[in-house]
């Protein structure tokens, strides 16, 4: 087959994006230049089908959970994390639920804690007015009202917020919270969406390395927004009010050195800081490649790298909103980071295993 | 007009005129339309929190692919590791524009056969700079595109 071909019938049949794109793009650059989106990410969508079933599959702390509704409890499980009910316990009793009304909103927020390197917090929100469609301030108006749900064959589509609000004749507004801390890192949010529009909100964030309580500010907004999507001037409401955030700050932090090439990339695995917290063991690799200092973002890509015990066991990922976080007993004096070739299939094989040791 | 309001017009600029590109990689590697898109926002986030890291706006194109590219493996991986997909609601490959077999049989090659092909046929990138987006050696660039090729041609040859 000759090049101009495969340039011909390649390139001349591009799939196009689907309709909203460019406008929902606009949206999105218009949001991270102007306001407060920059500093926020937002969860994948698929995150959201996690938080689903792990309402269907929750079994132990389901009695908690049911006390508080879906919360950070049921994301923990999803990801695998071992919860001791009396850690759960003692982490419930340091924040007191408050509850606010902004615009036609209530929003409880039930649940806010931090553990020296991560926040997390969850909120369920809800409508005061029945004339009225509350939705997550990160979501657009074409996804489901509940999240993914329906995905099974043969039920019906989801209703999007937009549908809903055209079908019943509702005015939408659209809610953002953020817990603004002194120290500010990568977040995120996500939802568990109700079919009567009611939905819990689940955000976080890096960045939050205090060892005592301290307060936040959380920041409420509502905008009006018509069922195109654009918002109405005139509508913002914004308050604020300033919360403790109780920290359970015990932790241990080892760190670990090696000095290796990592294979097929231009990357050099230095060193792992771990930190263990009461809630999961996060994981920092100190990388260096030929173009980037230490730390560099994108070093080391496309290889991705995991932790397993000395004797090779991998570790199973722990609970974090972001990458990186093991489920560790304890951090050991040796393991192993197993580098991994994503690009060669779905089944990732190890090319390479480094050992690790701990510093003296 | 402020150093960030110009820094920010330009990267609204960049953005916007590379953003359809961006979807059609992450496209072509995550065969979801939606999830496809959430990669666009999710680098186009990641692209403005390290705008610092860009040493020129010469280099803006390769250097927004990448991000891309490392958003729609976050979504691999992810994907991978929740089993969110129910096997018989995995998503399906999007729909060929038109009824090219050549698309059909693009779309049965291995991931990274099938990106590479999309690169450089289908946005007409030059080998380095896919060598440069994927962080691998040009030479492997250059391979697995003869192999691709040698491969969609075998599967052409079988056409009735």
């Amino acid at each position: 087959m000759i090049e101009q071909e495969l340039f011909d019938r390649i390139s001349s049949r591009k799939p196009q994006p689907p309709a909203g794109f460019a406008a929902r793009h606009d949206r999105l650059l218009q949001r991270i230049v102007t306001g407060k989106e920059e500093k926020y990410m937002r969860k994948q969508r698929m995150l959201r089908v996690a938080l689903i079933a792990a309402l269907i599959v929750m079994t132990t702390g389901a009695a908690l959970a049911a006390m508080h509704g879906f919360g950070l409890i049921d994301l923990m499980q999803q990801h695998g994390h071992r919860v001791e009910e009396k850690q759960l316990a003692q982490w419930n009793a340091r924040f007191e639920p408050k509850t606010y009304e902004v615009g036609h909103a209530k929003v409880t927020l039930k649940e806010l804690i931090a553990d020296g390197v991560a926040y997390y917090a969850s909120a369920d929100v809800q409508s005061t007015d029945d004339r009225y469609l509350i939705m997550p301030g990160f979501a657009d108006i074409t996804e489901p009202v509940t999240g993914t749900t329906n995905r099974e064959p043969g039920m019906e589509p989801p209703v999007s917020y937009q549908q809903m609000a055209e079908d019943a004749g509702l005015n939408i507004e659209r809610l953002s919270l953020y817990i603004e801390l002194p120290q500010e890192g990568e977040s995120f949010f996500d939802n568990m969406g109700r079919e009567d529009g009611s939905f819990t909100l689940i955000t976080g964030g890096h960045g939050m390395t205090a060892k005592e309580d301290v307060q936040a500010n959380l920041r409420i907004i509502v905008e009006g927004m018509d069922t195109q999507g654009n918002l109405i001037p005139g509508t913002r409401l914004d308050i604020s009010h300033p919360p403790t955030v109780p920290v359970m700050a015990e932790r241990q932090v080892r760190h670990y050195t090696a000095n290796q090439a990592v294979q097929g990339s231009d990357g050099t695995l230095h060193g792992l800081t771990l930190t263990r917290t009461v809630i999961t063991t996060y994981a920092d690799f100190q990388l260096t490649d030929k173009e980037r200092s230490p730390g560099g973002l994108y070093v080391a890509w496309p290889m991705e790298l995991r932790l397993a015990d000395a004797q090779g066991k991998p570790y199973e990922s722990g609970f974090t909103l972001t990458d990186s976080a093991f489920n560790m007993d304890n951090l050991p004096d040796a393991l192993q980071v197993l580098v991994m070739d994503p690009q060669k299939g779905p089944d990732a094989p190890v090319v390479q295993v480094i050992e690790m040791k701990v510093e003296p | 007009m402020s150093e960030k309001q110009r820094r920010d017009e330009r990267f609204v600029q960049a953005l916007t005129a590379h953003r359809e590109q961006m979807y059609r990689v992450a496209l072509t590697m995550l065969r979801s339309p939606q999830e496809a898109e959430d990669a666009v926002s999710q680098a186009t986030l990641k692209a403005y929190a390290g705008i610092g890291r860009l040493r020129s706006w010469d280099s803006v194109r390769p250097w927004l692919m990448r991000i891309t590219v490392n958003a729609a493996h976050q979504t691999l991986r992810r994907r991978k590791r929740e089993s969110v997909y129910p096997l018989d609601t995995l998503p399906e490959p999007p729909a060929p524009p038109q009824e090219d077999p050549l698309w059909m049989y693009l779309d049965t090659l291995p991931q990274h056969m099938r990106v590479i092909l999309t690169l450089r046929y289908g946005e007409n990138l030059p080998i380095n700079e896919i060598a440069h987006m994927l962080r691998i050696p040009r030479g492997t660039v250059s391979a697995r595109l003869t192999r691709a090729k040698r491969k969609l041609a075998e599967q052409l040859g079988k056409e009735p």
